[in-house]
This record gives C-alpha cells, structure tokens and sequence, in this order.
C-alpha cells in the first residue's frame, strides 16, 4: 500500500469500489479521475463485449448444476452488471426445466427437444428452414423456406391439436400457403441460442382425406431475454466449438480477462494507485531524500 | 494443414493477441499510476517488452519442435 490516498481524492472508497464493480469506470467517474475512468470503461468494456461477440454471444454463463459448473464465470463475473444477468438467466433456466415443471406444462423431459408446446399457442413468427414435401401433383418438392409461420390449438378427435399455416417463398419465389398439422416440434423456451428449432408435418388433401405429405423443419427467432446468457447444454458447447473452433477459446479468454483486470480497477478505486502517482521521482528535492550513515 | 494455411492460422491468433495484450498493458499501468503521460509512457514500454518476451518465447519453442 502507498501513501497515494493523501494525495488522490478518493472520495468514499466503498461506493467507488462497489461502483466500479458495477460498470467498469464509474466508480473512479464518481471520484473525478476521469481520465483512468475512460481508460477503463473503453478497455474492460471493449474486451468483454468483443469476446462476447467473437464466441457468438455465447461465452458468458452460468451453469450451476454439479458437475457441470464453469469456473470460468467467476472470472467474468469480475467485469459486473454486463455478466451478472447469467446469474438470473440460470435461475431461470433451472427452473424451467425442472422435470416437475415440465410435466406440469405437459412437455416429457425425456422428448423435450422436440416436444410441442401446447401452452405457446397461438404462436406468430418469421420462419426460415427447408421444405420437403409431395405436391399436389405427386411431384417432390424440396428447397429454402422464409416466411411466417402461424400455429394454434383447435380441437381434435383425440383432444386439442395443433394446426397452422406457412406463408412466404420457397428458393426465393412465393408459394401457394402450406397446411400444418401435428406432429409439432419446437425448441425449449429458454435455452443460450438466438434461434429456436422448429419442425413439424405438411398436411395436404389426397384423395378427399387430409394426409401428411413432408414436413418443414427450420426455426424461429427466440426472445433477446430467453437466450443472453443462459446456460449452454453440452450439446449447444460442442455445437459452438465445431462452427468457431479455436475463435470460441479466444472469445472466452477475452472475458475472463475483461473480469480479472477490472479486480485491479475495483482496487484501485478503492485503494488508490498502488505505485503512487508517478511522479514522486520528479517531486523528491535531494533535501528530502535520506542521507546515509556512515560507520 | 499445408505449411501457408498452417502460418496463416498462427497469423489469425495474433491479430487477436495484439489488442489484448494492448489492453491489458493500459488498464495494468493505469491501475500502478495515476498521472496520464505516466501511464501512457509506462503502457508502451510493457506493450513492447511483453511483446518482445512473448516473440523470444515463441520462437524458442518453435525451434524446440522443429520437426517434432
């Protein structure tokens, strides 16, 4: 520790340090050293949100389940309000998924990922996927779906079904509308990537009956809130280091050591420099330095 | 991995270093000091010399797998 607190105004250390913990910056904002304020909140800033960019969006989390905790967090966590979210985002996602919660939503954990989701209906939203069907005329039909797809629950003969529409183009050029039917499946709600999985039958008229002829398989965009942040499956994890590769170990760094460094910020906003101010050389007169003593 | 796509993929990890090394120098240096052109001038000094410890580094490590 050094004498630097005599000579820099540090105001009230804890609210510095507590708000430099917050956002990186503020806390040495609150106490007029704009300068290293800047410093601060461009670089820690910067790094964190590059790093979050490079993996994705998909570096920083939480995962709080045994055994498959990330350490790595606790080094993020380190830059404040930007990673605390993960800590909501994981509540959340537990909860979620609790298998008693599940069931009480009538999702089977066991074909959670392609399960429907009953109580989402009716449900409106832009599509992109593939089509692979049988026309009316027995031909194959295949290509790029996007458009907007329109799902809702009507009643069946078995109990409440889920039925709905396509419309949009197919490669580029607009289609006739696309009927819809069970089997549904869609995405968990809440899951650490921007896009939901979606998938479900094409229903057609043949022969005076309604008869499943292909199927449409693509997603749907999932809420900014249902996917910053929240915990990825081991499966989301080997997804992302297939399509980034060695960029994802990058990203991840990259926050880890946004986090690291702004526990040298919050210190120095609570402490003061740890050198001094840096020009205690240029200050000291030959009168003040001590004189050696001779034997 | 051809030796050019193997170069280019090391060059790759560097463009990433560079400005993180940059960063750390800057927000270590500023937490050390408290005047601007101390910082500053300290900041470019530790760039370098991390710079010049990380190439020493690399290049001792190349040439022990040489040819591994």
């Amino acid at each position: 520790m050094t004498d630097s607190h005599n000579q820099i105004e540090l105001k009230n250390p804890v609210i510095a340090a507590i708000l430099a913990f917050l956002i990186p910056g503020a806390g040495h904002f609150y106490q007029g050293r704009t300068f290293k304020a800047a410093i601060y909140c461009f670089c820690i800033m910067s790094t964190f949100f590059c790093g979050m960019a490079l993996g994705d969006w998909k570096t920083v989390y939480y995962q709080s389940e045994p055994g498959k905790r990330n350490l790595g967090y606790f080094a993020q966590v380190g830059v404040g309000l930007p990673a605390l979210p993960a800590l909501i985002q994981t509540s959340r996602y537990n909860k979620a998924m609790n298998p008693d919660n599940l069931a009480r939503n009538g999702a089977n954990a066991r074909y959670f990922d392609s399960h429907p989701y009953p109580q989402e209906m009716p449900l409106e939203a832009p599509f992109q996927g593939t089509l692979l069907d049988r026309g009316d005329d027995g031909k194959n039909i295949s290509g790029e779906l996007d458009g907007i797809i329109k799902l809702k629950t009507i009643p069946g003969e078995f109990g409440p079904e889920i039925s709905g529409t396509f419309e949009g183009t197919l490669d580029n050029k607009p289609i006739d509308t696309l009927n819809l039917s069970d089997p549904i499946g869609m995405g968990p709600q809440l899951k650490g990537d921007s896009r939901r999985l979606l998938e479900c039958a094409v229903v057609r008229e043949v022969d005076g009956r309604r008869t499943d002829t292909g199927h449409i398989e693509g997603s749907i965009p999932r809420p900014f809130l249902n996917w910053f942040e929240m915990p990825l499956t081991n499966h989301a994890l080997d997804d992302v280091n297939k399509k980034l590769g060695k960029r994802y170990e990058f990203a991840v760094v990259f926050t880890w050591i946004a986090g690291l460094l702004n526990l040298l910020v919050i210190w120095d906003a609570f402490d003061g420099p740890a050198y001094g101010r840096g020009d205690e050389e240029e200050n000291a007169s030959p009168d003040n330095e001590p004189t050696p003593t001779k034997t | 991995m051809s030796i050019p796509l193997l170069l280019a993929n090391q060059v790759n990890a560097i463009i990433y270093l560079i400005p993180l090394l940059a960063v750390i120098s800057l927000v270590y240096n500023a937490t050390r000091y408290e005047i601007p052109q101390v910082i500053i001038q300290r900041s470019i000094r530790f760039f370098f010399y991390a710079l010049i410890i990380m190439g020493v580094l690399m290049t001792l490590l190349a040439i022990l797998s040489w040819n591994l």
